[in-house]
């Protein structure tokens, strides 16, 4: 039994259902699927896909969907995010994309946004877009080890799936530890040495930003092995094709 | 030898009657009936003894008049909370009950010793005290549900002095999970013991508090209809602050019926 | 250099003074304050006066924040109901006591403050309402240091003063992008770094009611906690006659928390 898990949709209708009917040729089954955010974009569209998402017509599980960056900045347009404007935005593409993002996804689409979950928590596993910190940490290969050990302990999480990057990779800290000495004002001073478990952070590939290729990631939690899938669809349609 | 039905039991507070009184209860494991003499409208030891010997008759003070009318066909125990004076006290069939007083260890002859048949060793509690220099405070909770956190914090200020010198404070206390508590603190070393200079002195013992989980089914909705008090006997009592306190220990409606909602949801 | 760090003084004018005197003792050249100079206490408005007239370099606090924008302390740092009412009646009064100039000044500090390789915030890096305790998670506890770039973290917000040193840090991680076979396996090694928790002078919560604060040896890299004794009967006696909850009267006598407590080292404030 695996679970499949998605980000970075981007409002990319074909690639979504790419990646299902990749899913469908797997001979193991897919009992949970897991869209990390970043589903809609700036494009008309993302509301065709939300359709999708909200009504599947498919075998597969229904998708569990959390909230992404792009998910965070159409609610700060609508004055419900975690800042008053959504500077990340302005900061990232311009002003102008306010107007587009706002032109491009309706309000019917907020409500339901609104609803999202921030991630879960499923076993000892982290399934979140970002980070526990924020949407927009995202983490990568370069992460400093201390950083990544630090995302993971907040939730006390083994393995932290992310789609913030984009990217796919797995970033296994194997083992460490650490000595402590703490001296307060009463008592004797207190050393301890600690020791760091297995844990991991995998990067769960984006599915609809590189037109004609999606990654995802198919993870079965009874024998905690990651497997990272490529899928190649169609040309045309307002797609170039892309050989490789 | 006569075994009489009727038991008076009489002593010095935190002494230890009512404990004495549950004692005998679990060795006889019939049913019998109680009743504290002088606790008023609040039957605090009362509920206490009710919940952990389900067959016991509470009795009220109302139903004393049947002493002299009817026999007694089941144990009666009388507990003289210690504000009631002994010799004063008149009932009928009186002459004929077994006269039991539970003091503390190794104290000096009491007015208590010379109304007593009986003497009997309790907790190394209060012994001699001049009633009329202490401040007793009740108060009724019935109806009320404590947030647990906020009552430990407040019986924690209570007992170490933050509302004057505690010298014996008890309660029944319903919480948010639905259970009801009771607890009861007694400050052994409040006083100077009037210990007997021939008797081996005990220790004293720190002031400490005894909790017990009271054998009720939890409460699962709404406000509690059964018993919940505090009883309060100190000097010096700040008995606004003490009650203002208790007042923000308690949860409101919309509070308890969240808590009922989770409770009733997890036992399912 | 000997630096001085004070932190939470919480409107108590009496202990301020008495640690600026103790500061004074033991020479030190410089005053860093970490903030929640108001909230609790009977003389807020005092007690900036002081910092300001001083020119302590002092950083915003939890309370300090929460008196401008008129918010209540974090939830997650009230144990029980009767905290949280304390709590927002302390608040209410700080409100209607604080002077419109403090009020300003508060607004304007900043959240941290930087010297050499000293780092000085109130809560945590990441937040006012974060607590470092003492028993969090080391590895945690040192990426709060080395998000800082500093090798020394003060901090306040839990009023107990410690020091914490981590050393022999070391982390294995092998790392596989998704597009190649290759995995790449690196040894990490941490620097020594430490936190240094400033205490409180205002609010203390180890069982007495002196003030505390740290003194940094910058020669040495010694740390010494400060414990000051002061008139707390003063400050007692000041919150009961000017109408804040006469409890903290007697939990500052006991070296009690008035309401707050930093609780489960494992919680992370969201705020």
């Amino acid at each position: 039994m695996l679970w499949a898990i998605l980000s970075g949709i981007e409002g990319n209708l074909p690639a979504y259902d790419a990646v299902l009917a990749d899913l469908r040729r797997l001979r193991q089954p897919v009992e949970a699927l897991y869209v990390l955010g970043d589903v809609i974009a700036p494009t008309v569209e993302s509301v065709a896909l939300v359709e999708r998402l909200r009504s599947p017509q498919h075998p597969h599980p229904q998708p569990q969907v959390c909230q992404g960056w792009w998910e965070e900045q159409l609610l700060c347009l609508y004055g419900l995010g975690r800042t008053a404007e959504p500077t990340e935005l302005i900061e990232r593409y311009g002003a102008a994309m306010v107007k587009t993002l706002w032109e491009a996804v309706p309000r019917s689409v907020v409500e339901w946004v609104r609803s999202l979950d921030f991630g879960f928590f499923e076993l000892d596993c982290l399934l979140i877009h970002g980070s526990s910190v924020s949407v927009s940490d995202e983490l990568t290969p370069d992460t400093p080890p201390v950083q990544m050990l630090d995302r993971l302990m907040r939730m006390d999480a083994n393995l932290l799936f992310c789609g913030r990057s984009g990217l796919t990779f797995q970033y296994a800290l194997q083992q460490g530890s650490i000595t402590s000495t703490v001296v307060a004002l009463d008592g004797p001073a207190e050393r301890h040495t600690v020791t760091v478990r297995p844990r991991q952070v995998v990067g769960v590939g984006n599915v609809g930003r590189i037109p004609g290729q999606a990654t995802y990631t198919l993870y079965n939690p009874y024998s905690n092995i990651v497997e990272f899938k490529t899928v190649r669809y169609g040309s045309g349609r307002g797609f170039q094709s892309r050989t490789t | 030898m006569r075994s009489p039905l009727l038991t008076l039991v009489a002593g010095p507070p935190g002494s230890g009657k009512t404990t004495w009184i549950a004692q005998q209860l679990k060795a006889a494991g019939k049913s019998a009936a109680y009743l504290n003499l002088g606790a008023g409208t609040m039957p605090l030891d009362g509920t206490y003894l009710a919940a952990e010997f389900p067959g016991l008759s509470l009795w009220d003070e109302a139903d004393l008049i049947s002493l002299g009318s009817a026999e007694l066909t089941q144990p009666l125990y009388l507990e003289l909370a210690f504000q009631v004076d002994p010799f004063a006290l008149s009932l009928p069939g009186m002459s004929a009950a077994r006269r039991v007083a539970v003091v503390p260890l190794g104290a000096m002859q009491t007015e208590w010793h010379d109304w007593a048949e009986e003497v009997v060793a309790g907790a190394a509690g209060l012994p001699m005290v001049e009633t009329q220099s202490f401040d007793l405070w009740r108060s009724p909770l019935t109806g009320q549900v404590l947030d647990p956190a906020s009552l430990d914090t407040f019986w924690f200020e209570l007992t170490h002095g933050a509302y004057g010198a505690i010298l014996r404070a008890k309660g029944i206390f319903d919480v948010a999970d639905g259970r009801a508590f009771h607890f009861s603190f007694v400050n052994h070393a409040a006083v100077t013991p009037a210990i007997s200079p021939d008797s081996p002195s005990p220790p004293a013992e720190p002031p400490k508090t005894d909790y017990t989980e009271l054998n009720l089914p939890r409460w699962l909705e709404g406000r509690p209809t059964r018993f919940s008090g505090i009883e309060v006997l100190g000097i010096g009592l700040d008995q606004s602050a003490i009650a203002q306190t208790l007042k923000d220990c308690c949860l409101d409606d919309r509070a308890i019926a969240y808590y009922q909602q989770q409770l009733r949801a997890s036992l399912d | 250099m000997k630096l001085a760090v004070i932190s939470c003084i919480h409107g108590n004018y009496e202990a301020l003074n008495a640690v600026l005197s103790d500061i004074d003792q033991q020479k030190a050249d410089q005053i860093y304050c970490l903030g929640d100079l108001v909230g609790y206490g009977p003389h807020p408005n005092a007690v900036v006066e002081m910092i300001r007239s001083l020119d302590i370099p002092t950083c915003q606090g939890c309370w300090d924040e929460d008196i401008v924008e008129g918010l209540n302390s974090c939830e997650c740092s009230y144990p029980s109901v009767l905290a949280e009412k304390r709590g927002r009646l302390a608040h209410e009064w700080t409100q209607q006591t604080l002077h419109p100039e403090v009020r300003e000044y508060l607004a304007q500090l900043p959240l941290s403050l930087r010297y050499e390789t000293l780092c000085f915030v109130h809560g945590s890096p990441h937040s006012q309402h974060e607590y470092l305790l003492p028993e969090m998670d080391a590895f945690v506890a040192l990426e709060r240091v080395l998000a800082t770039g500093a090798d020394v973290l003060f901090c306040g917000h839990t009023h107990l003063p410690y020091v914490r040193q981590l050393e022999s840090g070391q982390l294995q991680i092998r790392v596989q992008s998704g597009d190649t076979d290759s995995a790449k396996t690196t040894e990490f090694t941490a620097p020594l770094r430490r936190i240094v928790n400033a205490g409180s002078v205002g609010e203390p919560r180890h069982g007495r009611p002196n003030a505390t604060y740290v003194i940094y040896d910058t020669d040495t890299a010694q740390v010494t906690l400060r414990e000051v004794e002061y008139d707390y009967r003063k400050t007692c006696a000041d919150i009961v006659a000017k109408g804040l909850p006469p409890i903290f009267a007697w939990r500052l006598a006991h070296g009690l928390e008035f309401a707050e407590r930093a609780d489960d080292p494992t919680h992370v404030c969201e705020r």
